[in-house]
């Protein structure tokens, strides 16, 4: 079996989980969830184009430090982007091995190193509540909206800024 | 679009593109034998007629045009219920599409477009065109018979010409369209090949090690077998080392085979291997008129914003370079349009007035010269007043107006590729602002290119863009620094040595190394990146940069070697990285990052203060011109690097005597003197200078080793305006105090 095919199978499953937390008739968003130093995290699979594990991530001197390097998937050169310190997380140690969720944005791809992918949930845009307004700036720049999830609670991360690395002035 | 556009670049994707149409077309048509109301179906053979009747007004192919008009004509009242499609009707269409397929070929043979001499509409005059042999277009059949009714008339109306169509027939090559990125792709592949084939060629190295061993067990072996003669050992022993021998020997003269056949392969392979990357690379070449043609409408538009009147010409539309190339170079091509539009042409009776045509000329014209394509943007507008640019730049403090008064045209010129410098008397919101000549400079010489700029006053002014046909491939040399592996463009290293660390001496404040007689300054390459300093042992290596006048030494851990490889760009990340300018794809997968020496060179002669800060490149100075006065040349070199690399012009004198001499023949800014020195000191020539009211207000900087107070009150009492201790000496300190005195 390919890459693909396997995550198309754990797609299926998951959307088949998924049935249960939202109705068919409300208006869903199919959402990536993914797990970051402890904390939950989703992504519309809209700005999600594939998961990889990149083999090694090259560091770009002199680039923004929410910038971890660039990596090789099949020949094209990927930016990827330490979520965690994007978010103003305390950083991650163990880099390697972790997957890495290629998003895109308008012209703009790059990758968003996570701790674990959780899985892929249909949610009903009703249930996304607006963020926390307790959240700090830095998360509060990236953050569209959150929602409950079995009893965790997601933080729903929106792709425009968080791929381009503006850099907080 | 101007009228003398050249077409010819498009036919073939016109044709391929018209093919495709005409293939829908007879598929629909198809489906409507059986369902002869369909309105979809209908609609779709309206829309594609449509797009065929629209590409061939835009080539001027007329007859293709009208063709196309008709049936889009009636297959619209078909689909509108006005007219009905009999069955017999439909062969009659099939005939048509047919011809219209003729038309496509005929047009595609002749090989030309605007000058179709088959219109529908007029006869095509006798007189041939200006252009090389054409062959004309078939005639129309009359276009008929494609339904009942009006169309017969339309047919007669449109009444064939006259038959041309005898020439020989030039077959049009076949096209297939095929997605940029699968082309991409392609490259990445053979450059990847390239990576591979490298490798394999060092398995030979490994066949002949094994061959060495093979031919040393031969000496053993006689040595073996002529002792056993001389101690008379058994026969069945001797017979026993002379079959090892035999065996040794056949397999000795199979490793020379498989030698030879692994040359002989590796040098095919290399021939392919290059072969096919030129051959990926140049499906990526596209005409430049890809690019040309969109600056007709903001060239249109800026006119009319500015009150202009301006005709687009084109020339050379053809010529052919790399894709990524023409999406690099067509935003700095629209901004120096934009400032020809604004400050180039004149108001048209201001033109009027000038006895010029009230209508602008600006011309792009690209020929390919070698391994470059150059593109030139001229305008037979006003000119740049270089009198206008020489006051600006002495009030701009960029230089003095005696020095003004000696340069040269081409030198006058350098300033408007200076940040911030613009000669248009209103700051208007186009090309007073925003990204000014500097930036296309800098961006064409990222591209390895170069921008010349000629004018001539009332004339008109041209720019010269002079870039590489493609990118995608370097000479790169390995290295690793700081733990990281790093490649360095070959066309910018002059050699790569290996230091000992007691060569590495302190010459005023910084790291340099001496290399026959000429002092080379020395830049960590791991911690000028910014990455850990690796564990300095005795020995490093020293890759030595050149670009021109300066160079540079970057130390490294280790030399990797060299190889061919295909750079990428990284992403729009990394737009603003200074240093970096790409990266390639190794054999194993991994990203390694090639280096930007430019920018390389120029963060290491920034002041270390300010180098440590944004990373934002020092303000340059302007041309001032320089004296540097000392007896040693590893001194005078580096102060001389350090100066010219801040912008400075820099001249040499070896003494106090010699430098007399230099500064009654030229005129200098600033004088940097070293005190002790043979045949006259630097004090005594500084109290020549500061005599001489011809020169006294030059400012002089004694750099010395004296550092007891007395000296220092010898050396301003001398008349010196700066006083610079050597063991206090470093770079930053120097230039900002050139920069204070020259300033003054």
């Amino acid at each position: 079996m390919t890459d693909k095919e396997i995550q198309q199978i754990l797609h299926d499953r998951a959307t088949r989980l998924a049935r249960t937390e939202a109705s068919e008739h409300e208006e869903q968003m199919r959402i990536i969830v993914f797990g970051l130093n402890g904390e939950r995290y989703g992504l519309d699979i809209e700005n999600v184009v594939e998961i990889f594990t990149p083999e090694k991530i090259t560091p770009v001197p002199g680039s923004p430090a929410a910038i971890m390097g660039v990596t090789n998937l099949r020949g094209d050169i990927v930016t990827v982007i330490n979520l965690g310190s994007a978010l103003g997380l305390s950083l991650t140690k163990n880099d390697t091995g972790r997957p890495v969720i290629l998003g895109i944005n308008g012209a703009i791809t790059a990758g968003l190193l996570v701790d674990e992918i959780l899985g892929i949930w249909d949610i009903a845009t009703s249930t996304i509540d607006p963020p926390l307004n307790t959240i700090d700036k830095v998360k509060a720049e990236h953050l569209t909206g959150e929602f409950k999830l079995a009893d965790d609670l997601v933080g729903l991360l929106k792709a425009s800024n968080l791929l381009e690395v503006r850099e907080n002035a | 679009m101007p009228d003398d556009f050249d077409y010819s670049a498009f036919i073939s994707q016109f044709i391929t593109e018209c093919r495709e149409h005409l293939a829908t077309m007879n598929t629909d048509l198809l489906a409507l034998e059986s369902d002869p109301t369909n309105v979809d179906t209908l609609g779709e053979i309206v829309r594609e007629a449509h797009t065929i009747k629209g590409a061939a007004k835009m080539m001027g192919a007329e007859a293709i045009a009208a063709l196309a008009h008709e049936m889009e004509d009636l297959f619209g009242e078909v689909k509108d219920g006005k007219k009905k499609l009999e069955a017999e009707a439909t062969d009659n269409l099939f005939t048509e599409f047919d011809r219209l397929g003729g038309l496509l070929d005929d047009f595609a043979a002749s090989g030309t477009a605007g000058q179709d001499s088959c219109s529908a509409e007029e006869t095509a005059p006798p007189e041939a065109p200006a252009e090389p042999p054409v062959t004309p277009v078939a005639p129309l059949k009359g276009v008929g018979s494609t339904a009942p009714g009006e169309q017969q008339k339309a047919a007669s109306r449109k009444a064939p010409i006259g038959n041309g169509s005898t020439a020989a027939k030039i077959q049009p090559e076949e096209t297939v369209r095929v997605s940029s990125k699968k082309i991409d792709d392609l490259a990445n592949l053979a450059g990847e090949m390239v990576i591979n084939h490298i490798k394999q060629q060092d398995r030979a190295t490994v066949i002949k090690e094994m061959l060495d061993t093979y031919q040393y067990q031969e000496l053993r072996m006689r040595a073996l077998r002529d002792r056993a003669r001389v101690l008379r050992v058994e026969d069945d022993m001797r017979i026993e080392l002379d079959e090892i021998e035999a065996g040794r020997q056949s397999m000795e003269k199979a490793l020379v085979r498989l030698k030879r056949s692994l040359r002989e392969d590796a040098s095919q392979g290399d021939m392919l291997i290059r072969q096919l990357t030129l051959e990926v690379l140049s499906a990526r070449m596209v005409p430049v008129a890809t690019l040309f043609d969109t600056f007709a409408r903001p060239v249109r538009d800026l006119a009319k914003q500015f009150h202009k009147d301006i005709e687009l010409k084109i020339e050379g539309g053809e010529t052919e370079f790399d894709r990524r190339m023409i999406e690099v170079v067509g935003e700095p091509m629209i901004h120096m349009i934009r400032n020809a539009v604004d400050h180039g042409f004149e108001e048209p009776d201001v033109r009027a007035e000038a006895g010029k045509p009230p209508r602008g000329t600006l011309l792009l014209r690209a020929r390919q010269e070698g391994e470059y394509v150059s593109i030139e943007l001229s305008d037979d507008g006003a000119g740049i007043d270089l009198d206008k640019v020489k006051a600006k730049a002495i009030a701009a403090n960029l230089t003095t107006a005696e020095n003004a008064a000696l340069m040269s045209e081409d030198e006058l010129i350098q300033f408007l590729f200076q940040a911030g410098f613009t000669t248009s008397e209103i700051i208007t919101d186009i090309s007073g602002r925003g990204v000014g000549m500097d930036v296309v400079k800098r961006k064409i010489e990222e591209l390895k290119g170069m921008v010349y700029l000629k004018t001539e006053l009332g004339q008109g002014t041209t720019i010269v863009l002079k870039v590489p046909l493609t990118l995608a491939m370097a000479r790169v040399m390995f290295v690793i620094a700081g733990g990281q592996q790093m490649g360095i463009p070959t066309t910018s290293v002059e050699e790569a040595i290996r230091v000992d660390s007691s060569q590495i001496k302190t010459i005023e404040g910084r790291e340099a190394i001496v290399l026959r007689d000429h002092a080379v300054p020395l830049m960590n390459l791991a911690t000028g990146l910014g990455l850990p300093a690796s564990e300095a042992g005795d020995k490093t290596y020293a890759v030595i940069l050149n670009l021109g006048d300066r160079r540079l030494g970057l130390l490294v851990d280790r030399i990797v070697g060299e190889q061919e490889v295909v750079i990428k760009t990284l992403g729009p990340h990394f737009n603003e990285l200074r240093n970096i300018s790409g990266a390639t794809v190794l054999g194993s997968g991994q990203v390694v990052l090639i280096l930007n020496p430019p920018d390389l060179m120029a963060v290491s002669f920034v002041p270390t203060s300010v180098a440590a800060g944004t990373g934002e490149r020092a303000p340059m100075a302007a041309a001032k011109r320089i004296l540097v006065v000392d007896d040693s040349s590893t001194i005078r070199e580096l102060e001389k690097t350090i100066l010219i690399s801040a912008g400075y012009e820099v001249d040499e004198a070896v003494d106090g005597v010699d430098a007399l001499a230099k500064v009654a023949k030229n005129s200098y800014d600033l004088l940097v003197v070293d005190v002790q020195m043979p045949r006259m000191d630097g004090l005594t020539f500084t109290e020549k200078i500061k005599a001489d009211e011809r020169y006294s207000d030059i400012p002089v900087i004694i750099v010395t080793t004296l550092e007891k107070e007395e000296d220092r009150k010898r050396g301003i009492a001398a008349g010196a305006d700066a006083y610079i201790v050597k063991k206090a000496f470093d770079q930053a300190n120097l230039l900002s105090v050139i920069e204070q005195l020259i300033a003054a």
